[in-house]
């Protein structure tokens, strides 16, 4: 297998260790920055010139062994802490694990580990999202006692960053379903650190602990009857299941849902209410986003020519998920929080449009990775904010920074202005959900909740910006550089859809080429792909914003002269709930339950119907 | 190009035109002030003659860039464009009147943003819910082919309630139903007239044409609906809301939070039973 790829799921386990057990204080932080840009830089360089050639013969044995020797890490981890309904699932799967390796000894695939088409390209987004919320990660690290007074939770810590990253590679270019299963531990025990450190409140950890591990149960169980069946681990030749492959859809959807954290309960996005901003929103993009639609894209040969009523269901589950976390977002009152439910409602919608067919995921994958850009962004604009706005030494609470609300507040604007792919999903909402009409409602009504969440935000920004206050605290010149060159990447990202679809047009899959039947209809949407040529939407977009800038440019200059008011006077937007006009005694949360609970019942009794047809 | 040059300056004169005919008629009923033909338009000219006043914040300077949302909007309709790339021109524009408003400091000002905000919901469900359908009926959002469907198969008999909804945002957009938040300064709840109280002079006059453009976007993208020609369905459906205009006398006296859960139940309610509609039968 590719060398580059071994690096990226090995490289963080290897530092994981020189971190844990060689280095200390500083040292430690500084590998994380190293590690960070190089990772980043890394993918970048792989996705421009694939190092393919270089290959490195891991044999399969050993890949085994580090599944067993993780489930015995976990086994002793969740004994030691005392979960024993965890100890238990995991001890399953251990004797699983040893019972299929003795009787059957399932062969995995030649290649354990390869990036696609869809790898390299999650890969270095998740690598801007750890770059992008660095200075956040590292700026908690200096103010929080508890993690550099406590060496626990310190190396709690630096484990649970570097697994995490390995877990993400890991998953990424997994090919078999073991893989999936190894990688998916790793993840498993990335979060169990970072609860050590953080202190996090163990009860809801605990159900969701419980739900994953029985979940990787069933998935390891499922193993080996898939491998029977299928005759083969990997991932690509998982079809003509015959009547199964309903349940076969299911057990993958069930996972992804469930290792995502995107059941549709607001319990989920609070999973990470303990942790700091900045770890609450890689966490999040890396399991709710990046890593749930690189393991559908790969199931993608099981989906095609599913039946039609799964297929709907599936995609109304997706649509009551992007209708769920537009509404949680709505009825949220911390930023955080937004953000997060903002991050699960396009993982919602990258959840059904892996159904709804080629430009589905065509134009979804430009959805995800615009996304995948915007959102660290603003994640880390909260976390420096929340920093800035930390009570000093006297105890008095600084004001806001006023450059911080107009970065957010631009980024925002892309969630609403058509020429950014980040809106690109009001555009082709419609017609790439016209097969199914409830999911499409469900779809358009979250859309429409989403948009009015990020118009509320944006009126309070615009506000902000305004705000003049002076004991404010200024950014330093390395984290306005920083910023801007967030910033920057965040817009290039978004304006440059069209080099992102050339690039997966360039690739080719197994069950075709990539570019899809209508994609010239698709691609004739104002502004959107048009921007390698003159057209109406780069005039739009150009005048646009000029225009905006003039404007902002006058905004600031009167903010200056006129203004003169505290932080303290700005109402923030949790004073006003978006749902106030609706009856007070409305169910809304009792709905959702019931949808989601509805339709899962009802996909697994149409996967069960399937037998009898 | 040139067409659709004439259908922008067309739709430019006409909605004002409208508001012309209105407010002379209504001068010349019993009960009302008389006033001159051109009076609606002295009245804008003397708003940019106007300073504005000295407490009001800078966000007047949005009504600029929404302005020119609303003016994008209605180019994009006329060039018969994808009608959620219009409808994203038209939430722009939208944002930066609210935000004036939100910007105002005044607690009216942020009441009356507030409920822009449920308007802003309640007809945006409305319209991408009728987009939808229309989508399903059409097999197109690009309004300049709904137009040739529309002529050749009847689109009104297919979306009736669809039509009536969009009908509904159109009445609530113009002040009309529901919603109350009148420019002018005439109407009956005080805390819907202060979205606009930020905005004096200048930045009045070109709110007041943003709104203008922004009604003749909708004229012209609900005209679809009608089985004539462009031109005459346009004129039909602007004769359609002058009368509204005329007997505007839909705004109910209702506490707010029932005002919205009405247009809410009547404009999306309606799209929604459409979209159901095509589906069963």
């Amino acid at each position: 297998m590719p060398v580059t790829v071994v690096g990226f799921v090995l490289g963080p386990l290897l530092l994981l260790f020189v971190a844990v057990f060689v280095l200390r204080g500083k040292g430690r932080q500084g590998l994380l920055i190293g590690f960070a840009v190089l990772f980043f830089l890394t993918a970048l360089y792989q996705l421009i010139v694939p190092m393919d050639a270089i290959r490195v013969y891991i044999p399969q044995v050993l890949w085994k062994l580090i599944t067993l020797a993780t489930v015995a890490v976990l086994f002793v981890t969740t004994m030691r802490d005392k979960q024993f309904i965890v100890s238990s699932l995991i001890f399953v799967q251990s004797v699983t694990l040893i019972l299929a390796e003795t009787l059957l000894s399932p062969d995995e695939p030649t290649v354990f580990l390869q990036f696609q088409y869809e790898g390299g390209l999650l890969l270095v987004s998740g690598a801007f999202a750890l770059m992008a919320l660095l200075p956040g990660i590292l700026s908690h690290l200096h103010r929080s006692s508890s993690l550099s007074k406590s060496p626990t939770r310190n190396r709690a810590f630096f484990t649970g960053i570097f697994l995490l990253m390995a877990a993400f590679a890991g998953i990424l270019s997994a090919r078999s379903i073991t893989g999936l299963f190894l990688f998916g531990q790793w993840g498993v025990l990335a979060d169990n650190y970072f609860q050590k450190a953080f202190d996090q409140n163990r009860q809801n950890a605990k159900f969701v602990l419980i739900l994953q591990q029985s979940m990787l149960t069933i998935w390891i169980g499922a193993s080996v009857y898939l491998n029977q069946t299928a005759g083969s681990l990997a991932m690509e030749d998982l079809s003509g299941f015959g009547s199964a492959t309903g349940l076969v859809m299911i057990l993958v959807l069930f996972m992804v849902l469930v290792m995502g954290r995107m059941i549709p309960e607001k319990v989920m996005a609070r999973q990470y209410s303990s942790y700091p901003t900045s770890i609450k929103g890689l966490s999040v993009i890396m399991y709710s986003l990046l890593i749930p639609f690189s393991v559908l894209l790969k199931f993608r040969p099981l989906f095609i020519n599913l039946d039609n009523k799964l297929a709907a269901s599936a995609v109304f589950l997706g649509g009551i998920l992007m209708a769920a976390n537009a509404y949680y977002a709505g009825v949220s009152q911390h930023k955080e929080e937004i953000l997060s439910h903002m991050v699960l409602f396009v993982s919602g919608w990258a959840f059904a449009a892996v159904f709804t067919g080629l430009e589905g995921i065509f134009f979804t994958f430009c959805y995800v990775i615009a996304t995948a850009a915007s959102l660290p962004f603003l994640f880390a604009c909260v976390t420096v904010k929340d920093d800035l706005e930390e009570p000093d030494q006297s105890g008095k609470r600084k004001g806001m920074v006023k450059q911080l609300s107009l970065f957010k507040a631009f980024v925002l604007l892309m969630f609403l202005f058509a020429p950014f792919s980040s809106s690109l999903l009001k555009l082709v909402v419609v017609q790439l959900m016209a097969q199914y009409p409830l999911a499409m409602l469900l779809a358009v009504a979250g859309l429409v909740f989403m948009t009015t969440v990020v118009l509320r935000w944006l009126l309070d920004l615009l506000r902000e910006g305004i705000t003049q206050n002076p004991d404010a605290r200024k950014l330093s010149v390395f984290l306005k550089c920083e910023l801007m060159f967030l910033f920057v990447i965040t817009v290039a990202v978004n304006l440059l859809s069209g080099t992102i679809y050339r690039y997966l047009q360039s690739q080719s899959l197994p069950m075709g080429v990539w570019p899809a039947a209508d994609i010239e209809k698709y691609a004739s949407l104002p502004g959107i792909v048009h921007l390698n040529k003159f057209g109406t939407g780069v005039i739009f977009l150009v005048i646009s914003i000029i225009i905006m800038g003039a404007v902002f440019i006058v905004y600031e200059i009167y903010g200056r002269e006129k203004v003169q008011k505290t932080a303290e006077e700005v109402q923030p937007f949790k004073a006003y709930s978006l749902t106030a006009w609706l009856p007070s005694n409305n169910r809304i949360f009792f709905w959702i339950r019931a949808g989601w609970i509805a339709t899962m019942m009802l996909l697994v009794g149409v996967a069960l119907s399937c037998f009898k047809a | 190009m040139l067409q659709s040059l004439i259908w922008f300056l067309v739709i430019m004169i006409v909605v004002p035109v409208l508001y012309l005919i209105e407010n002379f008629i209504r001068s010349m009923m019993p009960g009302y002030n008389k006033s001159y033909l051109l009076q609606p338009i002295y009245r804008l000219m003397k708003l940019f003659g106007k300073r504005g006043m000295k407490t009001n914040d800078p966000a007047h300077w949005f009504s600029i860039v929404s302005c020119w949302f609303a003016i994008c909007a209605l180019f994009f309709t006329v060039r018969g464009e994808n009608i959620l790339f219009i409808f994203t021109s038209l939430v722009m524009m939208e944002l930066f009147i609210l935000a004036g408003s939100w910007n105002a400091r005044e607690p009216f000002g942020s009441m009356a943003a507030q409920r822009g905000i449920a308007r802003f919901f309640i007809c945006a469900f409305t319209f991408m819910v009728s987009a939808a359908s229309l989508y399903q009926v059409t097999g197109t959002l690009s309004l300049k082919e709904m137009m040739a469907y529309s002529w050749m198969h009847y689109l009104l008999l297919k979306l009736p309630l669809a039509f009536l909804a969009m009908i509904v945002v159109l009445l609530i957009r113009g002040s009309l139903l529901f919603f109350d938040f009148n420019i002018t300064g005439k109407a009956l709840n005080i805390l819907d007239s202060a979205l606009y109280t930020p905005y004096s002079g200048w930045s009045l006059g070109i709110t007041q044409i943003t709104r203008w453009v922004e009604i003749g976007v909708w004229l012209k993208l609900i005209s679809v609906f009608l089985p004539w020609k462009p031109w005459f369905s346009f004129t039909v459906l602007a004769i359609c809301y002058l009368a509204f205009l005329l007997t505007d006398g839909f705004i109910p006296k209702a506490r707010w939070k029932k005002v919205a859960r009405n247009a809410f139940l009547w404009g999306g309610g309606m799209s929604v039973m459409n979209f159901i509609w095509l589906y069963l039968f």
